[in-house]
């Protein structure tokens, strides 16, 4: 179909064509010529991809299906633009197949329960495996993996302390209802604030979007460090490199695990056997993440993947970038140039941290631990976070009910007439009707109305009185039953 | 006469970039439009006023580049002019229904006037360009502004591949150069997140200060003479300033602190929620929820769920005298601290996100305004200071290193890594790898495949934003920051591969370019 042709449709069959043969909705505030263009870029669209199908399922892969969305006045006319300046295009477009999965990872916010992060010697770290799997609501139920079999290895485990834990990953829910800002949680941390940025309703669903690759089987192993006793590693091995090196150093299966090695590599060039000391964790699988809990603050760590044989011999297959973990207290160096007494230094670091004057320095440190670790109480040593003033606004009781009245006047007059309520006039719809809404407090409200005609010879007014006095109480059911 | 002490006050603006043309309206577009009328209005009347009234202040003001970018975007800008208008009807409607009770008619009369000066600054005075209000201030000499991260990235967690973090502090800097017709001399970190290293790539970027919260400057090493009182000199020379966590507490702290004080405005009563649905339904969302409008009429009243009718009189004279406690707490801050000092005036840092005030706590810009007049004409002995300054009066300081750490909650990492946010580093770090590989082995092709790559730069850039990593974790708004790194980091993945094999689709990378069109100028080259 030419544009001549299409221009001379009604807008209306525009959308209707549009619609049937493209897929593509478009708003009737378009000027026509933007529907055209609209259309026939569709229409090139819709051509390209059929005949790039075409040369796909010759080559044996999918062509991935694209979305055709309503597209907004804005970006029709870019769009028109770009479509004429067209870069050096190459002869042939084949749409090029992505990774598309057939699981679904599902991640839903936790109501997190945080671990203490006190000093744990950690010879056997504890473990965490963070990524459920769930199956979503279209595509096909979740396919096991190493994962599962991971957690199955975890809870067997006796774990020393737990790291953050994760909820389940529940299905999603359509919001139907919105709750009511009052019945939001309460945040626990100090980021109401952060936080309040970000709070305009609660959230809504919106449309699909695509999944990220599961692996990328990349043969990395990557270190985080998250504050001065845990990291976090995460990991992603080719079971044909783990192979390879089984078979090179000639080991089967069975003769070995795999597991994670942390080494402290504080101030080396690490070669692989010049670390300070190590420790191991079973991971047991080639790909995963974990918290690790490291012995000691202020050191480098890295970290290996590899093979443990049952003579104890360690063969790594891939290793990790080296990370520092960061002092967890005060430093025992002082500058020459910039002496500072160590009593003088603790006042020092008390009027900084906002703690008392006269404590001790083992206090002092204590308290900063206490700080840092958010367990503080709003008695002591607050912590400058806003989530205590959201918790102070918290209602007293945990259930509230609410309700308001308020006043509609409505009315009619003959066209032409000017209306008036207490005095202050009033439009009239063109049919001579008018609504007006107040708010109704407690106490007596005297609304009286004039109508004038409009040649000004005739007044009416009506005077409705109303009155509101509003009682409230509350009881409650004993708590014990007798 | 020169002061006993200095005062850094700092206001840390940003905000995600959430631009979405392809809907008409969308739900987290709000984020900008409450704070441009709840917080970057109200502080432009403010400062506008000081300097018309003589007062002589000294303010740092970080504004993120993706704050920038939509406050500077053709799009967002009328949108908001839509968004104000409607402020202003309701506000009129309230006006009239209000009628019968005249404690919140006297609001309903406060909204109007103050959107509709809102509106009039935006439209009139700034051409809808809010960015050029706080340039002038810059170059008026007040207002120090300094940037952050190109899109908020957290870097202590990108560290494991400095090129990204090097592209998110030069993207930065390039967009900061575009709008401000300087360079920037300060950063802030997003979320103070410092590790060691960070700083060479500051310094290589021409930065010369960085903020950081009390823990890492009392921890560094060796051991700091002032505490958090003076700056530390990182060893490649970029400056570190520590919070003060005394005049921090007045204001964060629930407690202690003023936001929550019974007179101010409640934040959660908002006609949006409490109005019958028939009324309010052409002000929330067209879906039918609820949302909030920026009208209420409730005071914090105490820890009931029966609100008080605001009374702004009463919150004024409120914000009036907290302004006063805080300077005379500084003030007393200060001569103590020059006493133990001795040989160094105290500078006492307090950073605070500019969302505070206003948005969050309403009366804050008030309290920001009484603060800095009382601060100029009631007292001498503490001076507001930008670190620029500070530095040019005390050119020598102690050269320490800070610790790894950040101001989120617990001062390291875990707010943004733990089981709500983990999954999302690998596939970062990932794309980040992925990044530099192509700008290495396909840098140097065709105008065709440059323009794929710097998408793909926008398109990391955007999945790299810490906001995403936050929301998971506080649960508020999280189906919306999955989505927002799905489809990015999906898109820089398809553009990856199409440019790995050679093919473009050029249709589809165009629409993405207008979807996703943050930083115009970025070159990819940044990453290598």
């Amino acid at each position: 179909m030419t544009k001549k042709e299409l221009l001379a449709r009604t807008k209306a069959e525009l959308a209707e064509l549009a619609e049937k043969a493209y897929k593509l909705s478009l708003k009737n505030a378009l000027p026509k010529e933007e529907m055209v263009t609209l259309i026939l870029g569709a229409a090139t669209k819709k051509a390209r991809q059929s005949s790039a199908k075409k040369k796909a399922a010759k080559a044996g892969t999918v062509a991935k299906k694209t979305s055709v969305k309503s597209v907004k006045k804005e970006t029709a006319k870019t769009a028109k633009k770009k479509t004429t300046a067209a870069p050096k295009a190459k002869p042939t477009l084949r749409v090029v197949k992505t990774e598309t999965k057939s699981v679904v990872r599902e991640i839903k916010p936790a109501k997190v329960a945080k671990a203490a992060a006190k000093k744990a010697p950690a010879k056997k770290a504890p473990a965490k495996k963070t990524v459920s799997k769930v199956a979503a609501k279209r595509i096909a139920p979740a396919v096991a993996t190493p994962k599962q079999e991971v957690k199955k290895e975890v809870a067997s485990r006796a774990p020393s302390r737990p790291a953050p834990s994760r909820k389940a990953a529940t299905g999603r829910k359509k919001a139907i209802s919105t709750p009511h800002p009052l019945d939001k949680h309460v945040l626990p941390e100090e980021e109401a604030v952060h936080e309040s940025k970000y709070y305009v309703a609660p959230s809504q669903e919106h449309l699909e979007t695509g999944e990220l690759p599961d692996r990328y089987h990349d043969d990395r192993v990557l270190l985080f460090v998250r504050d001065p006793y845990w990291m976090f590693g995460s990991w992603d091995i080719n079971a044909d490199t783990e192979r390879t090196t089984r078979e090179r150093n000639g080991l089967s299966p069975d003769d070995c695990r795999t597991l994670l090695r942390v080494y402290d590599v504080t101030d080396v060039t690490f070669d692989g056997y010049n670390a300070h000391r190590h420790f191991d964790l079973e991971v047991g699988v080639l790909e995963g993440t974990w918290y690790i809990n490291v012995p000691e603050d202020d050191r480098s760590y890295c970290m290996d993947l590899g093979l443990l044989d049952h003579q104890g011999a360690f063969y790594t297959i891939a290793r990790s970038n080296t990370v520092g973990v960061p002092r967890a207290g005060v430093s025992n160096r002082v500058d020459e140039e910039w002496m500072i007494a160590d009593e003088e230094f603790w006042q020092m670091y008390a009027l900084s941290g906002g703690f008392k004057e006269a404590s001790s320095s083992e206090e002092l440190a204590g308290a900063m631990r206490e700080r840092l670790s958010g367990e503080t109480s709003s008695g002591a040593v607050s912590s400058f976070s806003a989530s205590e003033i959201m918790m102070r606004q918290k209602p007293a009781d945990d259930f509230w009910f609410r309700l308001d009245c308020d006043l509609t006047v409505y009315g009619a007059a003959k066209k032409g007439a000017k209306v008036t309520l207490q005095g202050k006039p009033i439009q009239l719809r063109p049919d001579g009707t008018f609504t007006a809404r107040f708010a109704f407090p407690d106490g007596l409200q005297v609304i009286s109305a004039v109508a004038e005609s409009e040649n000004g010879r005739f007044e009416k007014t009506i005077t409705p009185t109303v009155s509101r006095s509003t009682a409230a109480f509350d009881s409650r059911t004993p708590e014990e039953e007798e | 006469m020169e002061p006993k002490g200095y005062l850094a006050l700092v206001l840390h603006a940003h905000l995600p970039y959430v631009r979405h043309p392809e809907y008409d309206e969308f739900l987290e577009e709000d984020w900008l439009f409450e704070a441009i009328t709840e917080t970057y209005i109200p502080f432009i009347q403010v400062f506008d006023g000081l300097i018309r009234d003589g007062v002589e202040f000294n303010v740092t003001m970080s504004l993120t580049p993706s704050l920038i970018s939509m406050l500077t975007d053709p799009l967002l800008q009328s949108r908001y002019e839509r968004h104000i208008n409607k402020l202003i009807e309701l506000s009129q409607k309230e006006i009239e229904r209000t009628r019968f009770n005249p404690r919140c008619n006297e609001l309903a009369q406060m909204y109007y006037w103050k959107f509709t000066t809102a509106r009039d600054l935006f439209v009139d005075r700034y051409g809808k360009n809010l960015v050029a209000a706080f340039k002038e201030f810059q170059d008026n000499g007040c207002l120090e502004i300094i940037t952050c991260g190109a899109t908020h990235g957290f870097l202590p967690l990108m560290q494991s591949n400095p090129n990204a973090v090097r592209a998110q502090i030069a993207v930065a800097v390039a967009h900061y150069e575009k709008h401000f017709d300087r360079k920037p001399r300060g950063i802030w970190l997003p979320e103070c997140g410092f590790y060691p290293g960070v700083e060479e790539i500051l310094r290589d970027n021409g930065i010369r200060y960085f903020f950081v919260d009390t823990h890492p400057v009392l921890h560094a090493d060796p051991r700091p003479k002032y505490g958090v009182f003076a700056p530390v000199f990182t060893p490649s020379g970029v400056a570190a300033f520590g919070r003060d966590v005394e005049s921090s507490k007045q204001v964060w702290s629930a407690k202690e602190g003023y936001p929550g004080d019974h007179d101010y405005r409640d934040f959660y009563r908002d006609i949006g929620f409490d109005m019958d649905f028939e009324y309010i339904k052409d002000y929330v969302q067209k879906t039918g929820h609820r949302k909030m409008t920026g009208i209420k009429y409730h005071r914090i009243t105490g820890e009931t769920d029966q609100k008080d009718v605001y009374n702004q009189h009463n919150a004024m004279e409120k914000a009036a005298s907290h302004a006063g406690n805080f300077m005379f707490n500084r003030e007393k801050q200060v001569e103590y601290l020059s006493g133990v000092m001795g040989d160094r005036p105290p500078l006492i840092v307090s950073p605070y996100d500019a969302e505070l005030f206003g948005h969050w706590w309403y009366e804050g810009p008030d309290f920001i305004n009484f603060f800095l007049r009382k601060m100029h004409y009631d007292q001498d002995t503490v001076k507001t200071i930008t670190p620029s300054e500070y530095l040019k009066k005390f050119p020598r300081n102690q050269v320490c290193m800070p610790t790894m750490s950040s101001w989120g909650h617990k001062g390291y990492a875990e707010v943004w890594l733990e089981g709500s946010n983990d999954w999302l580093y690998r596939h970062l770090t990932h794309a980040a790898d992925r990044m530099v590989h192509m700008a290495r082995s396909f840098g140097s092709s065709d105008n065709g495949v440059a323009r794929a790559l710097n998408q793909a730069a926008r398109e990391l850039l955007l999945a790299q934003s810490s906001d995403w990593a936050f929301i998971m974790k506080t649960g508020t708004m999280v189906e919306y920051a999955v989505k927002r790194t799905k489809d990015h980091l999906g898109r820089f993945n398809r553009i990856a591969d199409q440019v790995e094999s050679g093919t473009i689709d050029y249709d589809w990378l165009g629409k993405i370019e207008l979807q996703d069109n943050i930083f115009a100028d970025i070159d990819f080259r940044v990453y290598l």
